[in-house]
């Protein structure tokens, strides 16, 4: 079963909104300029695949070895979401023991099993609504934190990264960036626009994140472990509660749609050589992610996903390419 | 499209002789005194009229059947036998607007049994039919479930032919097709598909008709009986078939494309397919205006969550992330559960049981008796419960404000009901990270469900921004009347 284009965009958009809501980069002038150069050059690399799939349509017909490396990338990937949800887990700690912590993150890779069951359509419908509430709660965060803005931060230079520094950052933390790649296969039509509305939204969500950490965090999000919550921490809606409740709330449904999906991919891919090919990549994922979590690995390294950019660009881009110029249909 | 199971008399052909048949009709029916059997000879020729008690008209049967009959004065040279008679009777006689005729005993039982009178002659194998039906009926009354103050106040009633009058009433067009079967080998009840056959796929049709085929019960005594066999999937947490006691309302939903089932027995109707968002949609909304049916709408939204998370969130919050709340509101809180012997999770479960369990008997308590429940639950839990320390005040309030939030809502009440103490035990031992497990379990199974190939998440995913103007808003009807919006546009 396909899913559409739009369900392709929201499922690539929670990616990125995981990685932006558990990033430990701090806020600065700095930081949001070298973000958007970021954009743009991943934006650049991606545009002949673009122009490739505005040609034609992408199917998921690979052989072992490509399904094995897509295979790798996904489970790879699921193990940063897991790590990354121990570091939440830690952060907004929830006053149960690391045990409890780690119960947790067992019953949501239980929950993810069962959501895998369910099909790629119901994770790409259930991240158009995640995408929906996430797009609401972050209005909700900028209203209620705007009283606590000082614009001045925006001219005082505390950061004392290059621009640069937060180029190759954002580039080693966007895990999702192979799964622009791969992931069109899922989706039966017009799937360039997915892509081109991932980055158009992915620039304007980050900007505007970054924009309000400067403005109500300035300075503080340097010593911040979670600048994001410690945005949320500032924000009362209805002066009743912090918006951090809502936000914990939400990091854990995106952190289950991102694992779905690469289960869900991974059963694909791997699924036509080996059994049980869900169960084994969750528990692979779960294990992983426990084992990153105890080396306190949650960024995705800076070298794995360039080789692993690199792997895939060549091995799925240019197989069609090739194909295309002796005339045999993708 | 008949649909019972063949026994040793369904497809007996009707014997040559009256004697033989009359023998036969009383040993398929045991000599069940309510089966009358009127023996007169017509124009010389000997016949008989099976009738069942009770289920025709005295009156109607004298007058319009009885009396022409046997007043019936054939001037033809030859004498006349019973196919020339019957034929006669069916072709230059108009004894009543409904005439069946049966050529088995098992159509002819089906006939006697829904009120018709049966005529049946020597020597022929023919029975004719006349509908003369009489049985006790209810009037048309106000519906019981969705009420509403603008809109109108008939609902359906039992009789299913009373029924596809009140939709005919309403959709006065060819296009309005009412299809009869007969469900259930020992009820024979009648079932009609209704549907505008301008607006609906005739792939849908035969998809609920093949449904409805592998339905083999005996019997089928209300709507609830066959909605399990058109529900798409076993475990949906949320039906993804509708009910509804109101014509209008399925007459909207007709001109949507959609099919309603009526059941011959019960007032409730069943409409697939069915959107979840349909469940915060009244009739009311649409006969007032758009600015206050939209703040009405969102109304119902937010009653749904507070319904179903407010306890939930309360625990999780108080026992797992206090720092979340303000200061004030923390030492209130604080102050209340201090003297509360009970843990809040147990305290909580407590409550939300104790008010299921009032609920549930003042269902089923007969009315003279329902006043003393009233002040058992209000007196004694309500304010005894509170002043002895036992509960506190602050929990029986978020009880209390999440349960009339439910009452918003009632067609998800059932759901409400069991997964409020599921959200509530996933909140008190994993705090909001249960809570949106949970949450995300609900998500995914109700986007996995569909009616019919159409997901009944829709129209907010996948995501059809034409039908998102009754959703997200209740547009005024100038706009809506711009491009008819049907079921098929939200696949």
């Amino acid at each position: 079963m396909k899913i559409s284009y739009g369900q392709l965009w929201a499922v690539l958009f929670l990616s990125n909104a995981f990685t932006v809501i558990c990033s430990a980069v701090s806020y600065s002038v700095a930081q949001m300029t070298g973000t958007l150069i970021s954009v743009l050059v991943q934006f650049v690399l991606t545009v002949p695949v673009i122009c490739f799939l505005k040609k034609k349509k992408y199917k998921a017909n690979f052989r072992l070895p490509a399904s094995m490396l897509f295979s790798v990338y996904f489970i790879f990937a699921g193990m940063i979401s897991f790590s990354r949800m121990f570091s939440i887990l830690r952060y907004e700690n929830s006053g149960l023991t690391s045990f409890g912590n780690t119960m947790i993150v067992i019953l949501l890779a239980v929950c993810v099993l069962y959501c895998c069951r369910l099909g790629i359509h119901s994770a790409g419908r259930s991240a158009v609504i995640v995408a929906g509430l996430f797009i609401f709660f972050v209005a909700v965060l900028f209203a209620t934190s705007y009283s606590q803005a000082e614009f001045s931060n925006i001219t005082s230079k505390y950061d004392e990264n290059s621009v640069w520094y937060y180029v190759i950052n954002d580039i080693s933390n966007s895990v999702e960036l192979p799964a622009l790649l791969i992931l069109p296969c899922f989706a039966e039509k017009n799937q360039y626009k997915s892509i081109m509305l991932y980055f158009l939204t992915k620039l304007i969500l980050v900007e505007m994140i970054s924009f309000l950490g400067v403005i109500v965090l300035g300075r503080a999000s340097l010593i911040s472990d979670s600048p994001f919550f410690e945005i949320c921490s500032f924000s009362q809606p209805l002066s009743v509660q912090r918006s951090d409740a809502l936000f914990i709330g939400i990091n854990t449904l995106i952190c289950i749609v991102n694992i779905t999906v690469d289960a869900v991919a991974v059963s694909v891919f791997a699924g036509k050589y080996i059994k049980y090919s869900e169960f084994s990549g969750v528990v692979l994922m779960l294990s992983g992610g426990i084992w990153f979590h105890m080396h306190e690995i949650y960024s995705a390294g800076y070298l794995s996903v360039i080789v692993m950019l690199m792997l895939v660009y060549i091995s799925v881009f240019y197989r069609y390419m090739r194909k295309s110029e002796r005339g045999v249909s993708a | 499209m008949e649909m019972y199971i063949t026994l040793d008399y369904q497809d007996e052909k009707l014997d040559f002789s009256l004697k033989d048949k009359i023998k036969r009709f009383k040993e398929i029916t045991s000599g069940s005194s309510d089966l009358m059997i009127n023996e007169v000879e017509i124009c010389g020729v000997k016949t008989a009229l099976l009738s069942c008690e009770g289920m025709m008209s005295t009156q109607v049967v004298t007058r319009l059947v009885l009396v022409p009959l046997t007043e019936l004065n054939l001037n033809t040279e030859q004498k006349i036998d019973a196919t020339g008679l019957f034929d006669h009777i069916d072709n230059h006689m108009l004894l009543s607007v409904d005439r069946p005729k049966a050529d088995n005993y098992g159509d002819a039982m089906r006939l006697i049994n829904s009120g018709f009178a049966v005529l049946i002659a020597d020597g022929n194998t023919q029975a004719l039919g006349f509908g003369v039906q009489g049985y006790g009926i209810r009037g048309i009354s106000e519906p019981t479930s969705e009420q509403n103050i603008m809109g109108s106040h008939d609902a359906f009633t039992e009789t299913i032919r009373i029924n596809m009058s009140l939709i005919r009433r309403r959709l006065k067009t060819p296009f309005l097709k009412q299809e009869l079967m007969v469900m259930g080998s020992k009820s024979h009840t009648d079932i009609c598909l209704v549907y505008m056959t301008d607006r609906v796929s005739k792939n849908l049709i035969n998809r609920i008709k093949k449904s409805l085929g592998k339905a083999e019960l005996e019997t089928v005594l209300s709507s609830g009986y066959i909605r399990p066999f058109l529900e798409s999937r076993k475990k949906g947490i949320f039906t993804s078939v509708g009910v509804t006691e109101r014509p209008d309302v399925l007459c909207a939903k007709l001109l949507e494309g959609r099919v309603g089932i009526i059941v011959d027995g019960t007032p409730f109707v069943t409409v697939i397919p069915k959107l979840f968002v349909e469940n915060f949609q009244t009739m009311d909304d649409y006969n007032c205006k758009p600015y206050y049916a939209t703040f009405i709408r969102w109304i119902k939204y937010l009653a749904f969550f507070v319904s179903l998370l407010l306890p939930g969130v309360y625990v999780a919050i108080a026992i797992h992330h206090p720092e979340f709340f303000n200061r004030s509101l923390l030492l209130m809180l604080i102050e209340a559960e201090q003297e509360a012997p009970l843990s809040l999770i147990t305290e909580s479960v407590i409550v939300l049981l104790m008010y299921e369990i009032i609920r549930e008997a003042g269902i089923r308590l007969p009315q003279a008796v329902g006043g003393a429940v009233s002040i058992v639950s209000g007196l004694i839990i309500g304010d005894s419960a509170v002043k002895s320390g036992l509960i506190s005040t602050p929990m029986l309030t978020v009880i209390a404000i999440s349960v009339v939030s439910g009452f918003v809502i009632p067609s998800l009440d059932h759901t409400i009901t069991v997964f409020r103490f599921l959200f509530l035990i996933s909140g008190g031992l994993f705090g909001l990270y249960g809570i949106s497990i949970l949450g995300a379990v609900m998500i995914f199974n109700i986007c996995s469900t569909e009616s019919y190939g159409v997901p009944v998440t829709g129209p907010v995913s996948p995501f059809r921004m034409s039908a998102m103007r009754d959703v997200m808003t209740r547009v005024s009807f100038r706009k809506m009347q711009k491009g008819n919006f049907t079921i098929e546009k939200i696949k």
